[in-house]
């Protein structure tokens, strides 16, 4: 079975994490602008950032066979940084346009300021602009009254709520999310979030649709493989594979296709640069899984 | 140079429909300031099809009269569109807008930048981020400077010309699509491939046959000593691109060595010999 992963933040993985998540089955990826666990002070560290994320890492995916989107957007953990926000905010159209970027986000709420509110709203407005999905991160603290303010805020800007993610649900958030028509995605993380056992009830109790499943793995004790393992407990607990299929692929694929950058011929027939269209077709180095040994102490030369 | 008219005109051309033909003019008049460009130039990834470009005879000679090595082949609409959108820019401001874009760039729009550069009347002015970009390692980056691209012969000095081709060897990159390879060989760059070739053998790896042809001219018979016990006998590229390289120089000892191995080569150019290599990907293979 092939995965997506919605919601990794790939700058943080080493190529041991690439190459496991490539032989789980995962074919593409999306990862969400945010902060680097810690605040960033200037607003130079935002551009080379952004940069990366639409070139350096899809290469580094590219060597793996795994196709590599992003979104762009300021953080609502940064957004505090008020002076700074409103340089970063300057830079972000440059950015949104961009070859592989599927939404504006993830934006949202962290602390629930009036600073995070007004660069949220910013936000809005211009996803609505670039006809772009948006993707909401929803606060660790006090996340039911987050969500549901961050849903309102939305809806006041007269947003398709089919075009948006609402990302880090739990059980108490589903149903208000759902029912107001969002795309719901969940993420299996140690601790802070959901665990795989949970996320098996709540694909039993609501069923596959507009339900979500990703990683958010970064630079925590996270796990880059938590869709494919949380696809296989979905399964051993009898639930079937187009359900599997639906909340670890297709519903990712469906919504974040909107913004006219992602499709699945992009990896289908793997996945492959630009330049090699035009220089024959050529594939040196390209999609290949790098070599591994059958001795584990010995490094290949 | 008056690249800004033919360019223009066969974008429009090749742009199927006429909505998308008049956003397409109507941007190229309204590029007032930075932002404008920069939006319009990602724009056009969104707008304009990636397909291949046809070209009428009479723009194909004024682009051809001053940029001679152009191949249409090598461009997609959407390239050629972004071409337009630089050459639309006021040449005096022009660097500051375009430096900007590259350094917020994805690889696609890099990769249009860099190979629109020598196009611009002040090409000369970009040298500094042409060599920057160089130091790439995304391969399609690489490429849209190195490969089949004129700016690098004409503008760069031997150091960064250097660094080039020694990096598309290290890449193992296609290096027979540089332009200007044989012209600018040098000295110096012989014996840095040399020295190349003989750490690659020392952890036993290949080199690529293409290393040779810029040994060809500067072969020595001590230099020759050297490596010729090393010298890769097991593919046709191999022993044809020694043979080429043996049988240009003036090396009486060599040509004996050569015709005593009693090797049947394959007459291929340089150029072939690139090409069979980089066809059958033999670096890769056997590494």
């Amino acid at each position: 079975m092939n995965f997506i992963d919605p919601h990794i933040h790939m700058t943080s993985r080493t190529t041991d994490d690439y190459e496991a998540m490539s032989k789980a089955g995962i074919v593409a990826i999306i990862e969400p602008a945010f902060w680097l666990g810690q605040p960033r002070t200037e607003v130079g560290s935002f551009k080379d950032y952004f940069s990366s994320i639409v070139g350096w890492e899809s290469f580094r995916a590219s060597q793996f066979g795994i196709k590599h989107y992003c979104t762009i957007g300021l953080n609502s953990k940064e957004a505090n940084n008020v002076g700074l926000s409103e340089e970063v905010m300057e830079l972000l159209p440059l950015f949104a346009l961009k070859d592989n970027v599927v939404a504006i986000g993830e934006i949202g709420y962290d602390d629930q300021t009036a600073a995070e509110d007004k660069f949220f709203r910013a936000q809005i407005v211009l996803a609505k602009e670039l006809n772009l999905p948006i993707l909401v991160h929803t606060p660790h603290r006090d996340k039911k009254s987050g969500t549901l303010r961050s849903m309102d805020v939305l809806e006041e800007h007269g947003i398709n709520p089919g075009m948006v993610i609402i990302d880090h649900n739990n059980e108490e958030t589903v149903e208000s999310v759902l029912n107001r028509g969002y795309w719901t995605a969940f993420t299996i993380y140690p601790k802070t979030k959901m665990g795989s056992e949970r996320m098996v009830d709540i694909v039993k109790k609501y069923g596959p649709n507009r339900i979500i499943v990703d990683s958010s793995a970064d630079w925590g004790v996270s796990d880059p493989l938590s869709v494919p393992k949380t696809a296989k407990l979905m399964l051993e607990k009898g639930i079937s594979p187009e359900v599997v299929e639906k909340v670890c692929y297709y519903n990712a694929l469906e919504a974040y296709e909107q913004s006219g950058n992602m499709k699945e011929s992009d990896w289908l027939d793997g996945v492959k640069f630009d330049q090699s269209v035009l220089y024959g077709g050529n594939s040196v180095l390209r999609g290949q899984s790098p070599k591994t040994s059958d001795n584990a102490d010995i490094i290949e030369n | 140079m008056n690249l800004k008219e033919p360019i223009t005109s066969c974008c429009i051309e090749n742009i199927p429909d006429q909505l998308t033909a008049d956003w397409f003019i109507g941007i190229l008049s309204a590029l007032g300031s930075d932002k404008d460009f920069f939006i319009s130039f990602a724009l056009v990834n969104k707008k304009i099809s990636r397909g291949s470009i046809s070209i009428a005879p009479d723009h194909l000679d004024a682009i051809k009269s001053e940029i001679p090595s152009f191949n249409y082949k090598e461009w997609s609409i959407d390239q050629f569109c972004r071409l337009a959108l630089m050459l639309h820019l006021d040449k005096v401001k022009n660097y500051k807008s375009i430096n900007m874009l590259l350094s917020t760039a994805d690889t696609r729009e890099q990769i249009s930048l860099y190979k629109s550069i020598p196009f611009l009347e002040n090409a000369q002015d970009f040298l500094e981020p042409v060599i920057n970009g160089i130091r790439t390692n995304i391969t399609d980056t690489y490429d849209s400077i190195a490969l089949n691209n004129p700016y690098p012969e004409i503008f760069f000095g031997e150091s960064a010309w250097n660094q080039m081709v020694l990096k598309g060897i290290f890449m193992e990159r296609p290096i027979y699509q540089i332009i200007g390879l044989d012209k600018r060989k040098n000295i110096k760059l012989a014996h840095i491939l040399h020295d190349y070739a003989k750490e690659r053998w020392s952890a036993s790896r290949r080199v690529t046959p293409e290393l040779w042809r810029l040994l060809s001219g500067y072969l020595t018979e001590a230099l020759f000593e050297d490596i010729k016990e090393m010298l890769e006998k097991d593919s046709d590229e191999s022993i044809a691109a020694f043979s080429l390289m043996i049988m240009e120089s003036d090396i009486s000892t060599a040509k004996e060595w050569l015709r005593n191995l009693k090797l049947t080569s394959v007459n291929w150019s340089w150029d072939q010999i690139g090409y069979q290599f980089w066809t059958s990907n033999k670096l890769t293979t056997s590494n």
